[in-house]
C-alpha cells in the first residue's frame, strides 16, 4: 500500500549527448591522419635509402637513445595522470582533478623541454639534410600537438575549476584525455620507428 | 525600501530579457546560426567555383596552338590555381555549406554542433582562400620567384583545408551526436548520411594533405633537397586533386539525389540499406591519402590504384539500382531531380573512364598535360568528378532553396540548368581524356587543338551553370514565399518554416521511421509527449 501511494519513480532524465567528446574524437581521427601520412613518408623514404645501401642517418649525426626511453616513461606517466583526473572529475573530487591535470602539464612541459635539448643534440642539419628535414617536421610538428593539448587540458581545468565539467557531466576532461592519449601513442610510434630504429 | 535603493533591473530580479538576434554587419559576422554560416559558405564557393572554371578554361586555352598561348609557366600557374580552387574553393566548400545549413534539419536538431566553430571555420577559410589567390596572381603560386610568396602559398592551403576540416567536424558530430529522439543511424537522411561519409573522407585523407605541405613547406623553406622545388614540389601534392582522391568531392551528391528522387517519387526509400552501404562504400573508395607523395609516373602503376579505379563504379551501380526501382511509380521531375540525375550520369561516366585510365594497355597514362604537367587523361577524369560535384551542389541548392532562402528557386531555370551542365560537363571532362587516347591511337595524334577548345567551351558552359544557380539564388529572394513542405518532402526539414526560425524547430520533435512525415500523424506526437 505504501509503495502503491509513492507511486512509479519519475523517468530518468534523458541522456546528453557527449557532443564534446565525439567531436574531438573526429579531430583526433583527422591528427591520426595527418601524423600516420608523415610516417609514411618517413618509412618509405627511409626504406628506399636504405634499400640503395645507404644509410638513413647522415654522417656525424646521432640520436641517443637514453632521452627518448625517458621520455616515453614520462609520457606513460602523464596517461596515468590524465585518466586520474578524468576519474576525480566524474567523482566531482576537484582537488584530485587538479593535481592530475598539473602533474599531467607538467610531465607534457618536461618532454617538450627534453625534445628540444635532444634536437639540439643531434647533430642533425634540416638545410641540408633530407633525413633532418623528416625528423625535424615530424618531431616538431609532434611537439606542436603536445602543446596545443596541454592548452587544451588547461582549459578544459578551468572550467573544471568553474564547475562546468564534474560529476556525470565531465566531457570536457574526458575530450582532454582523448587528445593527450593520441599524443602519447603518437609519440609511441616516433619513439620506435625514429628514436629505436634510427 | 529605502529611498536611495534604485529599482532593481530585470537582470537583478532574475526576469528574462528578450535575445536580440544581431543584425546587419555584427550579425553577418557574429552570428552563430548555422544557417546564415551556411548560406555565407554556398555564395562565397559558387563564385569562387565560377572563377576557378574560368581559370580552367583559360588553362585549357594555353596549350592550344604548337608553342601554347601564354608560354609554361603562366599555364602552370593557371592549371594549378584552377584545379586548387576548384577543389577547396569550390566543391567541398559549396557541400559543407549546404551540409551546415540542411544537415542539422534533416536529423531534428535546434543548431550544428560546435556553431561558433563552424562560424570560425567560414571566415578561416574566406581568409586563407583571399590570400591563396592573391599570392597565386602575384607570384605564381608554389612556381612563384619569391620566398615570401611561395611561403604564404602553403601557409593558405594549409588554412584553407584546416577551415574546411572544422567545418566537417562541426557536421560530422552534428550527425554523430545531435540527432532527435528516435532516429538512429540507420534512419538518417540520405544527405545527412553522405554528409558523414563525406566529412568522415575528408577527415582521413585531408589532414594527410596538411602533413603534405607542412612537410614540402619546410623543404623549400630550407634547401629542398627532399622534395625539391617549385612544380616539382607541387607534384607531391597533386595527389589531393586526382584520381581517387578527388571522389571525395562528389560524395555528397549521392545524397542529395537520393533525398530529391525519394521526394520526387512521394514513396519511401526502397531498400535504404543498399543506398547506406553503396554511398558509405563509395566514400572508403575515394579515401586517397594512402596516394601520398607518390611520384605522378608511379601512382598508376599501385595495383590498389588499379583496383580502386575499376571498383568505384560498383557501389554507384547499386545505387542506380535501388533508384530505378523506388522511381518504378513515376515521379515529378523538377528541376533539381534533372540536376541531380545530370550530376550522377557524369560522376558514372567520371568512373568509367577512371577504370579505362588505369588500363595500361590503352597508354592514357603516357600523355602529359602541358599546362598542369599530370596525364592528360587525369585531369579529365578530374574535371568530369568536379562537375558532377558542382551539379550535384546546385541539385541540393534547387531542393531546399525555399528552406535557404524562403522562397521557391525558378524551377525552369533548374531544367534549364541541367542540359547546360551536362554539355559543359562533357566537353570539359570527356575531350581531355580523349586527348590522352593519343598515344593508343594514332588518328587523335592531330585533333589536340579542337579538343582542346572543346574542352575551354565546356568549362565556360559549367561556369554558365554555376552562374545561373546563383542568378536563380538572387532571383529567389524576390520569389513567392514557400510553404513549410513544398515538394511533399518526407524528413524534418520540412516539418518546420521556410526558412526555419531561429532554433529550427518549435518545439522537440521525435520520430519513428526514416520519413517521419508520411507516418500517421498521432504517432510522432505520442512518442513526443
Amino acid at each position: 500500500m505504501a509503495l502503491a501511494a509513492l507511486g512509479t519513480p519519475p523517468a530518468a532524465p534523458p541522456r546528453r549527448p557527449r557532443v564534446l567528446v565525439v567531436g574531438t574524437a573526429f579531430v583526433a581521427a583527422g591528427i591520426a591522419m595527418a601524423f600516420a601520412g608523415l610516417f609514411g613518408t618517413y618509412l618509405a623514404q627511409r626504406a628506399e635509402v636504405v634499400a640503395g645501401g645507404g644509410t638513413w642517418l647522415p654522417e656525424g649525426a646521432t640520436i641517443p637513445l637514453t632521452q627518448p626511453t625517458v621520455m616515453m616513461f614520462g609520457l606513460v606517466m602523464s596517461v596515468v595522470t590524465a585518466h586520474w583526473a578524468v576519474q576525480a572529475a566524474r567523482n566531482e573530487d576537484r582537488p584530485n582533478t587538479y593535481l592530475a591535470i598539473g602533474l599531467t602539464l607538467v610531465l607534457g612541459v618536461a618532454y617538450v623541454n627534453m625534445t628540444a635539448y635532444l634536437l639540439a643534440q643531434t647533430g642533425l642539419e634540416v638545410d641540408s639534410q633530407g633525413p633532418a628535414v623528416l625528423i625535424f617536421t615530424i618531431v616538431g610538428a609532434h611537439v606542436v600537438l603536445a602543446i596545443l593539448a596541454m592548452v587544451f587540458f588547461g582549459l578544459m581545468g578551468f572550467r573544471a575549476l568553474g564547475g562546468q565539467f564534474l560529476g556525470p557531466q565531465h566531457d570536457g576532461i574526458v575530450a582532454s584525455a582523448l587528445v593527450w592519449d593520441l599524443v602519447v601513442a603518437l609519440y609511441a610510434v616516433i619513439w620506435i620507428a625514429i628514436y629505436v630504429t634510427k | 525600501m529605502a529611498m536611495t535603493d534604485t529599482r532593481p533591473t530585470a537582470e537583478a530580479t532574475g526576469e528574462p530579457t528578450a535575445h536580440v538576434e544581431p543584425t546587419g554587419l555584427a550579425g553577418l559576422i557574429g552570428s552563430g546560426d548555422h544557417k546564415a554560416v551556411g548560406r555565407l559558405f554556398i555564395g562565397t564557393s559558387l563564385v569562387f567555383g565560377v572563377g576557378a572554371l574560368v581559370l580552367a578554361a583559360l588553362a585549357r586555352l594555353a596549350v592550344v596552338g604548337d608553342d601554347g598561348m601564354f608560354g609554361a609557366e603562366t599555364a602552370f600557374r593557371l592549371a594549378s590555381l584552377s584545379q586548387v580552387g576548384l577543389v577547396l574553393l569550390a566543391a567541398i566548400p559549396l557541400f559543407v555549406g549546404i551540409g551546415l545549413y540542411v544537415v542539422p534539419l534533416q536529423v531534428g536538431s535546434s543548431t550544428v554542433a560546435f556553431p561558433r566553430a563552424a562560424q570560425l571555420s567560414y571566415w578561416a577559410w574566406l581568409a586563407g582562400a583571399v590570400t591563396m589567390v592573391g599570392v597565386w596572381f602575384a607570384d605564381g603560386g608554389p612556381a612563384g620567384t619569391g620566398e615570401t610568396s611561395v611561403d604564404l602559398t602553403y601557409l593558405s592551403m594549409v588554412v584553407v583545408v584546416l577551415a574546411l576540416l572544422l567545418g566537417a567536424v562541426c557536421i560530422a558530430t552534428t550527425v554523430a551526436a545531435m540527432r532527435t529522439a528516435g532516429m538512429s543511424l540507420d534512419r538518417v537522411p540520405m544527405f545527412s548520411w553522405s554528409m558523414l561519409v563525406a566529412t568522415g573522407a575528408w577527415l582521413l585523407s585531408l589532414p594527410v594533405l596538411v602533413a603534405n605541405t607542412v612537410l614540402v613547406y619546410v623543404d623549400t623553406h630550407n634547401s629542398g633537397v627532399l622534395v625539391g622545388d617549385g612544380a616539382t614540389a607541387w607534384s607531391h601534392l597533386a595527389w589531393a586533386l586526382v584520381l581517387p582522391q578527388v571522389y571525395v568531392c562528389a560524395i555528397p551528391l549521392l545524397g542529395a539525389l537520393g533525398d530529391v528522387v525519394v521526394t520526387g517519387s512521394g514513396a519511401r526509400q526502397v531498400s535504404r540499406g543498399v543506398l547506406m552501404v553503396g554511398v558509405g562504400a563509395f566514400g572508403a573508395l575515394s579515401i586517397g591519402g594512402w596516394a601520398q607523395f607518390a611520384q605522378p609516373d608511379e601512382l598508376w602503376t599501385n595495383p590498389w590504384f588499379v583496383a580502386v579505379a575499376v571498383l568505384a563504379i560498383l557501389p554507384l551501380l547499386a545505387c542506380l539500382a535501388v533508384w530505378a526501382t523506388g522511381m518504378r511509380g513515376g515521379a515529378r521531375v523538377s528541376g533539381a531531380l534533372a540536376v541531380a540525375v545530370v550530376g550522377f550520369l557524369v560522376l558514372l561516366l567520371a568512373t568509367v573512364t577512371g577504370a579505362l585510365f588505369a588500363i595500361e594497355q590503352l597508354k592514357v597514362q603516357e600523355v602529359v598535360d602541358e599546362a598542369s604537367g599530370l596525364p592528360i587523361g587525369l585531369v579529365g577524369h578530374a574535371n568530369l568528378v568536379l562537375g558532377a560535384a558542382l551539379a550535384g551542389a546546385l541539385a541540393a541548392i534547387f531542393h531546399w532553396g525555399p528552406k535557404i532562402t524562403g522562397r521557391v528557386l525558378n524551377d525552369g531555370l533548374g531544367k534549364l540548368i541541367a542540359p547546360v551542365a551536362l554539355l559543359g560537363a562533357l566537353l570539359w571532362g570527356l575531350l581531355p581524356f580523349v586527348e590522352g587516347l593519343q598515344a593508343r591511337f594514332s588518328a587523335l595524334e592531330d585533333a589536340g587543338d579542337a579538343l582542346a577548345v572543346g574542352s575551354v567551351a565546356g568549362a565556360a558552359l559549367v561556369a554558365l551553370a554555376l552562374v545561373l544557380g546563383i542568378v536563380a539564388l538572387v532571383g529567389g529572394t524576390r520569389g513567392p514565399l514557400a510553404e513549410d513542405d513544398p515538394w511533399g518532402g518526407q524528413t524534418l526539414e520540412w516539418a518546420t518554416t521556410s526558412p526555419p526560425p531561429p532554433g529550427n524547430f518549435a518545439e522537440p520533435i521525435a520520430v519513428r521511421s526514416p520519413e517521419p512525415l508520411l507516418d500517421p500523424t498521432d504517432e510522432p506526437t505520442e512518442e513526443a509527449s
